[in-house]
């Protein structure tokens, strides 16, 4: 197991490699100069440009600006952001928490919609019941998330003034007010992901249905609660561990838009200011940053399928 | 053009799913209302009418007015074709760039193969929107800033699908013998291997369509699309956001444009997903 971990993070450096190195050019795409943006408008003193070059190192060749960029990010220097000067980690160390509740939520919306949808779907194949799941499942894939959340707040918000249509409470200071703030970002960001595991699961239901130990299981006459509660769950399980876990890094794509709609404080959000405000650098780091957790949580997927599924090989 | 026998087969048995001929018939309907629509509408998709603003529906203005008295419907109408056509370019640039590097990756295999599918595992491990964003602000908003973006979002998965299919094929009789009557290996790829590949990638294509007019639907939303007055869904229902109280209709059209669009491209995915590989059926054919 130890060596397939370390084989498996040794294969991460290359990817790694190649991501910083894309990472660090997003920002040496940018037409014009950083100095001038460092400088502002209509200063072009020669002497203060020549000191900001050599403060951000940027009267280096491009190669050594990228090294010791890349040695910045291994000791945990992100660097400052352009505009309030804060240190980037810091201010997206501030952000994450909610960004990370806001997953989480969204991740239990999904499971808990998809694995008895998929399931039911898949027990009654070609009835009504399944229609109307694959029904909602492609309404799921196909509606805009910034769409949903915005007639949720004007149905659950305007319409009924049931649920408060923007804002974040940190959960652990009130749990109340934190899930009613909680619950329409989490059915937004949540459905796509509700939608997906529900075909997942449907599928899989029915691959493993068809298997030879399924025909054991009946002739030997074990009834169905236990064939399929045991034997076809346990085994259509073990893919949709490892999409959800897979999915949980999408999420903080779709969380850049939900984030928006809601006013919610997490990164996603950090990244649309940052653009708005043409902060290259704190892009560049919370780019980074989404980059970084989805590549560990793949790993972490990785590793945990081996756990699940004895039958594939350590090695 | 020929077609052959499996093709003909392949497309009676498309016919007869019902839920990919409603994507047909969407998709279709779609294109040809961007296309003629713009000669029938008497509105300027731009033309602003201040006293008319945030009216609702009416004989003159079927959708309604957004808040400068544009045309709803009008606008949507052009946005369509905004739409359509960053999820064509970005498709084809997608389908040209992934296919030539995940069948080089494939074909060629040894260090071709590691170099190419770490890059596109780098490109993977980045979340797709919040790279476009990130491409979009350094290049700004022009249709090929956005068409650059989504298509580097998108070259990845063609490049896996094509990757994976060219390998399973490589080693089938049919290019055995191929290598045996001396044929080229640039030749085998094209003539022999590649057409075998053709259904993976066809659903990859229309897949690929929606995630494109979805990613540029959001990067309108945010404000990174193409610049105002341009009539783009995206900006739309992000501007009828301000004006949600009073007049929600623009909001509730410009998304509804958005899903109807996605839904058309990822019903007629689905079909041909079932058509073509039939392990994964959908509820009712």
């Amino acid at each position: 197991m130890l060596k397939f971990i370390l084989r498996r993070l040794l294969q991460l450096v290359p990817v790694l490699l190649i991501l910083s190195v894309l990472v660090f050019s997003l920002v040496h795409l940018v037409p014009g100069d950083p100095v001038d943006v460092l400088m502002g408008e209509g200063h072009t003193d020669p002497v203060v440009e020549a000191v900001l070059r050599a403060k951000y190192g940027l009267d280096q060749p491009i190669v050594v600006q990228y090294f010791t960029w890349l040695g910045n990010i291994l000791t945990g220097d992100f660097g400052s952001s352009l505009y309030t000067k804060e240190p980037i980690l810091d201010m997206i160390a501030d952000r994450f928490p909610a960004t990370l509740l806001l997953a989480f939520a969204s991740a239990i919306v999904a499971i808990v919609i998809s694995i008895p949808a998929g399931i039911v779907a898949a027990l009654y194949r070609g009835s009504l019941l399944d229609f109307g799941a694959m029904g909602i499942a492609l309404f799921g894939i196909s509606v805009p998330n910034f769409w949903f959340g915005i007639l949720l707040i004007l149905f659950f918000s305007q319409m009924l003034g049931l649920l408060p249509s923007m804002g974040y409470v940190p959960f652990f200071e009130d749990p109340w007010t934190a899930t009613k703030h909680l619950i329409m970002p989490a059915l937004t960001l949540g459905t796509a992901m509700a939608a997906n595991l529900t075909r997942l699961v449907r599928a899989e239901m029915i691959e493993q249905m068809s298997q030879e130990y399924v025909r054991t299981a009946r002739a030997k006459g074990a009834p169905e609660r236990i064939v399929i509660g045991l034997h076809v769950l346990k085994n259509a399980m073990i893919p949709t561990v490892t999409i959800i876990g897979l999915q949980f890094g999408g999420l903080l794509e779709g969380a850049v838009l939900t984030e928006t709609i809601f006013a919610w404080p997490g990164i996603g959000k950090l990244a649309v200011t940052a653009v708005y405000e043409r902060d290259y650098a704190l892009i560049q780091g919370v780019v980074l940053f989404a980059a970084l957790v989805y590549v560990a949580v793949s790993l972490l997927v990785d590793i945990s399928y081996r756990f699940l599924d004895p039958r594939v090989k350590l090695n | 053009m020929m077609i052959s026998p499996e093709t003909k087969l392949l497309l009676r048995k498309l016919r007869r799913n019902r839920l990919a001929m409603i994507g047909v018939v969407l998709v279709s309907v779609l294109v040809l209302a961007t296309v003629l629509l713009p000669w029938v509408l008497p509105w300027d998709p731009n033309k602003m009418d201040v006293r008319n603003a945030l009216q609702g529906s009416s004989a003159a203005h079927l959708l309604g007015t957004d808040q400068f008295g544009r045309d709803i419907l009008t606008r949507i109408v052009y946005g369509g074709s905004i739409s359509l056509r960053v999820g064509f370019y970005v498709t084809f640039a997608s389908l040209i760039l992934g296919v030539g590097l995940g069948a080089l990756s494939g074909y060629v295999g040894g260090m071709t193969d590691v170099v190419i599918m770490r890059g596109m595992d780098a490109l993977m491990a980045f979340p797709g929107l919040l790279l476009a964003i990130a491409l979009v602000a350094a290049f700004g908003g022009t249709m090929t800033a956005i068409v650059i973006a989504l298509t580097i979002v998108g070259i990845p998965r063609f490049a896996r699908v094509v990757r994976a299919s060219v390998l399973q094929r490589k080693e089938s009789d049919y290019v055995l013998a191929a290598r045996a009557l001396g044929k080229r290996p640039t030749v085998i790829l094209v003539q022999d291997v590649l057409p075998n590949c053709i259904g993976p990638i066809l659903i990859q294509t229309t897949l690929k369509f929606p995630t494109a007019i979805l990613g540029e639907a959001g990067l309108s939303f945010l404000g990174l699309g193409l610049p105002p007055p341009a009539p783009s869904w995206g900006r739309m229902l992000n501007e009828a956001r301000s004006f949600m109280e009073v007049a929600p209709a623009a909001a509730i059209y410009s998304g509804a444009a958005i899903f109807i669009t996605v839904m058309g491209f990822n019903l007629l995915g689905d079909g041909l997903r079932d058509v073509l590989d039939p392990r994964t059926q959908s509820a009712r054919r």
